[in-house]
């Protein structure tokens, strides 16, 4: 796991507290979390016991044997979660990961600046959300390189980010069967949309170009020189830190006469079959999934929560208004989770680089006929 | 062909002065050995000559040229080192036409003088081969073709024998003076075994801490050397000193033996101290004269050297025959006037007759 | 009593077990597991050669391929060319020369992921004080390793300013094997300073120049670590060198036959090029 200490040691405190099992966490910066996992994964052995799956890996890490079927021991749980968690933790009709919580995606927008420039800010209303169109030109009146002020950025370029991009223009991002990348990834849809993408940064230059970690727009955006961002939920806390920083949350745009796509997906925790700890392992999962539990992360870590009682009983008293009401209706009706494939590993790899890639300027087709051919050659071993 | 001059030539490395004015002339087609124990500044001065060396004073001049200040190229000067130098990734016909090519000369006219030059040495077998398929005396021989390949005013050797065995030796040196003999070139050739200084040159040059000490034809130095130095230098086995004052035509030793006095013993010269010397072939056993006790026999062949002990100094004698002499005898030995060498014994110098 | 036959072989076991441990198994195991494929559940099956079938087809093998012979055929005769260059400035003694020789070798104590990450900051686009430089004398901030264009170059770049100084450590030590006074036959013999080099210096450095440019081609044939640090073989696949093709094949898509058939097919490229090597820079003696 990739979180700070203070968030993880309670909730294993609670568990010994519980049940008198302790638990050694091991916790590794994000960019190395998936490596390091996939090296330990594949040398099949006894450990880790429990481990954190993010939610679109679940098929990748089901498939090739390394999570346990919780459907038994989760069987009178799962109706108590939000339906896109569970499929998000689901591969072949069977739950291998528990959710932990879930995700979606706002616009943030700084007050001071669109007060500045004398811009209307934009609606709350799920219902008249902002089309793309319509952000070009404030983000390009928001836009001032002679302060290097620039007026809207992703968050960051993953998929997970950019993918409601695409399918916002009706697009389809991966073939029917999951497995197949080359025209799809490549495919009309998703060129055009990529283009798009890629104006905002090279021609229109609106955005700042080589931002693509998720911390250096974070800080552009609290310290003022950045107008919009469209950015996770963790945002909703994260700003908290920048005193000077007024912001407010809009929903998430779409494309004028396509469709509103959200991303969503989140951590989950799995069970690696091969444990010898396999009561214990059973045990930490299934406390997990109790509302006491699930109350202490959530108070620990703001995720949008993946029990259902905690969104009717509690959401609202932590997020800021109106993105409480914003991201229970993107759950509800937007929320698009990340291509069901057991590839999802390999697919993100080599579309996040073609996506970073297009951002810096590279021949926007290239990248992505790349990007298909190298998805596609690892894809083989799973068909 | 060429004559050489070298005037007040001095040469510092730092602090330390390592020639301190070499006069001396050499006459076309002279061969000269520069002779002397090491560090004595014979190879500095040959450096010197070659160009390889920048003199701190004094002047060089080949032919009429003043090549002081001229870099080696344009001295028109070869020579030959004691360990050949030869280029290692060139055959021996490359190593020989190497200068030749970097003159321009066209192919052909390289050929030829490279095919001469080879005859010559004896080494037309071995034109293809690599230096590291020679023996050390076929390397010798290539060095010394790569020199004659260029004909050039002045030949200088930087004791170019002194790699090889006793036997290759002998061999080489005299196939060098046959080359003398033969191409007439000036020569300059720095050795520190006497022999092959007095075998070789026209005129040898003895050198000692930078300076000339005597120079002259070989047999003249050997006769009349003009200080103990070169005395003690030129000569093998080497001439034989006693500590003594002369006293009535006699040189006396401190335990009061009298050794024949020669012909400088005579006149004011009475009462010197003076360094006593004979060579070890002019010792004579005799009826008269010193006596010696025989310590060491040791017959070589022709010649029966032996260690001797008079007026308590160790004395060399070389006897041109057979001895019946034994270890503990003692043998009464005389010395020709005409082989008596008198130094003195503070400056070493000469000690001439007077009146 | 042993035969005296099997003596020597009894002094070599120790070197020759420990060849076969440490060099001759791991290629079998590399060449034997290009020849396999290991299913999702992590059973190992003999394919025969569909990995190596497979990679014909693989534009992204291809086109790694391409980008380290290219990157292999600038950056060692660079590194030679520039660690030789070096080695002569420092081979005639100087006053002070020390600490030239010192500041050229520094390099080598830096490993090669701090030099990654240091040069990544060094040549940040918006901190890093080389672009502030460049700026600053007109010549305007450039993306180096985040450009398709100069990432490549960059990595030479890197990697020549930590390896110039090792290796010319080796060709120093040739220099200074020259016996002078080979260099002074020359000079007798009419040569200038650049005669002399041309004649002398480079034909005689022929072995050490050997070995560099022999050493040098097997470590950057594997070059990899800079290439995970700062460009994982981007923008646009330009540093995709196909030593990171096969750890991304292994460490990342868990497909390590992609990944043995690559490595045996660079160990096999390495193999023919340093041959070829060794052929073009055999003194003439060994040559006739």
């Amino acid at each position: 796991m990739g979180w700070p200490e203070e968030q993880v040691a309670p909730l294993m405190k609670a568990f010994k507290d519980a049940t008198g099992i302790s638990v050694s966490a091991e916790r590794l910066p994000i960019t190395e979390l998936f490596r390091t996992l996939e090296v330990r994964l594949q040398a099949r052995n006894e450990l880790p016991d429990v481990y954190l799956v993010d939610g679109p890996l679940t098929a990748s890490y089901a498939a090739r044997g390394h999570l346990l079927a919780l459907d038994e021991m989760l069987a009178g749980d799962k109706d108590r979660f939000l339906p896109t968690t569970i499929e998000q933790g689901s591969y072949d009709g069977k739950l291998f990961a528990m959710p932990l919580g879930t995700s979606s995606q706002l616009l943030f927008y700084n007050k001071k600046l669109f007060a500045e420039a004398g811009i209307d800010v934009p609606s709350s209303d799920p219902e008249a959300r902002m089309t793309w169109e319509e952000l070009l030109p404030i983000a390009q009146q928001l836009t001032k390189p002679e302060i290097s002020q620039f007026g809207f950025a992703f968050e960051n370029a993953n998929p997970y980010q950019l993918l409601p991009v695409p399918l916002s223009k009706g697009a389809e991002v991966i073939g029917p069967d999951g497995l197949t990348a080359s025209g799809y990834v490549d495919g009309e849809g998703m060129v055009e949309a990529m283009s798009w993408y890629q104006d905002l940064y090279q021609t229109h230059k609106v955005g700042p170009v080589g931002t693509f970690q998720t911390g250096v727009t974070q800080e552009m955006f609290g310290s003022g020189k950045l107008a919009m961002i469209i950015g996770g939920t963790w945002n909703l806390v994260g700003f908290e830190k920048f005193e000077d920083l007024d912001f407010g949350v809009a929903p998430h745009p779409f494309f004028e006469g396509g469709r509103a796509v959200t991303p969503t997906g989140s951590w989950h925790i799995g069970i690696n079959p091969r444990t010898v700890h396999m009561a214990q392992s059973q045990e930490f999962v299934r406390w997990l999934s109790t509302r006491e539990a699930m109350d202490l992360w959530f108070d620990l870590r703001q995720y949008p929560p993946s029990l259902e009682e905690i969104w009717e009983q509690r959401a609202d008293t932590t997020f800021v208004d109106p993105a409480w009401a914003i991201v229970r209706h993107e759950l509800a009706n937007t929320a698009t989770p990340r291509p069901p494939t057991p590839a999802y590993r390999e697919y993100e790899d080599f579309l996040r680089t073609a996506m970073q890639d297009i951002q810096t300027g590279a021949n926007v087709q290239e990248s992505l006929t790349r990007a298909a051919q190298n998805i596609d050659r690892e894809m083989r071993k799973y068909r | 062909m060429a004559t050489m001059n070298i005037s007040r030539l001095r040469k510092s490395f730092g602090d330390t002065e390592i020639l301190r004015g070499i006069d001396l002339d050499v006459r076309d087609g002279e061969f000269v050995a520069l002779v002397g124990p090491s560090g004595c500044g014979k190879s500095t001065l040959l450096r010197l000559i070659a160009g390889l060396e920048v003199a701190t004073a004094g002047k060089i001049t080949i032919g009429t040229k003043d090549v002081t200040g001229l870099p080696p190229k344009e001295r028109d000067v070869a020579m030959v080192f004691q360990n050949y130098a030869l280029y290692p990734h060139l055959t021996v016909r490359n190593n020989m036409g190497f200068s030749l090519k970097l003159r321009g000369a066209n192919k052909s006219e390289i050929e030829r003088k490279v095919v001469d030059a080879a005859g010559i040495l004896g080494l037309d077998a071995l034109l293809d081969r690599y230096p590291g398929q020679l023996s050390g005396g076929q390397r010798q021989r290539v060095a010394t073709g790569r020199a004659i390949v260029r004909d050039p005013q002045l030949f200088l050797f930087d004791e170019p024998l002194s790699n090889l065995d006793a036997k290759l030796r002998v061999q080489m040196r005299t196939e060098i003076k046959a080359l003398h003999q033969r191409l007439r070139n000036t020569m300059v050739y720095v050795t520190h075994d006497q022999i092959e200084a007095m075998t070789l040159a026209n005129r040898i040059v003895v050198m000692q801490s930078g300076r000339i000490e005597q120079q002259g034809a070989p047999l003249e130095l050997y006769d009349r050397p003009a200080n103990a130095f070169v005395a003690g230098f030129l000569g093998s086995p080497s001439m034989n000193f006693i500590k003594g004052q002369i006293r009535g035509g006699r040189v006396v030793t401190e335990d009061g033996t009298a050794l024949p006095g020669g012909n400088s013993a005579g006149g004011s010269n009475e009462g010197r101290e003076v360094l006593w010397g004979a060579r070890p072939e002019s010792l004579i056993p005799a009826s008269q004269g010193f006596s010696a006790r025989v310590e060491v026999v040791e017959p070589t062949g022709p010649d029966t050297q032996l260690l001797v002990r008079a007026a308590s100094a160790p004395l060399v004698v070389l006897l041109r025959s057979r001895s019946s002499a034994a270890a503990g005898e003692s043998i009464n030995f005389d010395v020709d006037q005409n082989d008596v060498h008198l130094f003195d014994a503070e400056s070493g110098v000469r000690v001439d007759a007077k009146a | 009593m042993i035969s005296s036959r099997w003596t020597p072989f009894l002094f070599l076991a120790p070197a020759l077990a420990g060849l076969l441990i440490f060099r001759l198994v791991p290629i079998g195991i590399a060449v034997g597991g290009s020849l396999t494929g290991v299913s999702l559940m992590g059973d190992l099956n003999f394919v025969g050669g569909e990995n190596f079938h497979y990679l014909l087809s693989d534009p992204q093998f291809w086109a790694s391929l391409k980008i380290t012979l290219w990157f292999n055929l600038i950056i060692n005769p660079l590194q030679l060319a520039i660690a030789f260059g070096l080695a002569m400035l420092v081979f005639r003694p100087l006053p002070g020369l020390w600490i030239y020789r010192a500041l050229l070798v520094l390099p080598m104590a830096v490993s090669t992921g701090i030099s990654a990450v240091l040069f990544g900051l060094f040549l940040d686009s918006n901190l890093g004080p080389f672009n502030g430089f460049l700026e600053w004398i007109g010549v305007g901030a450039q993306p180096f390793h985040r450009s398709q264009d100069q990432a490549l170059y960059t990595l030479i770049g890197i990697a020549t300013w930590k390896g110039a100084g090792y290796w010319m450590l080796f060709l120093l030590a040739g220099l200074y094997s020259i016996p002078s006074t080979v260099y002074e036959a020359a000079t007798i013999d009419g040569a200038s300073g650049w005669q002399r080099f041309r004649y002398v210096t480079l034909p005689l450095m022929r072995k050490p120049m050997a070995f560099v440019l022999v050493a040098d081609t097997a470590i950057n044939f594997l070059f990899f670590a800079p290439v995970y640090i700062l460009t994982s073989g981007g923008p646009g696949g330009a540093t995709s060198l196909l030593m990171f093709e096969a750890y991304r094949s292994a460490f990342t898509f868990s497909d390590i036959g992609r990944s043995l058939a690559i490595s045996t097919i660079l160990l096999g490229i390495i193999l023919v090029i340093v041959v070829l090597e060794f052929r073009l820079l055999r003194s003439p003696e060994e040559r006739s």
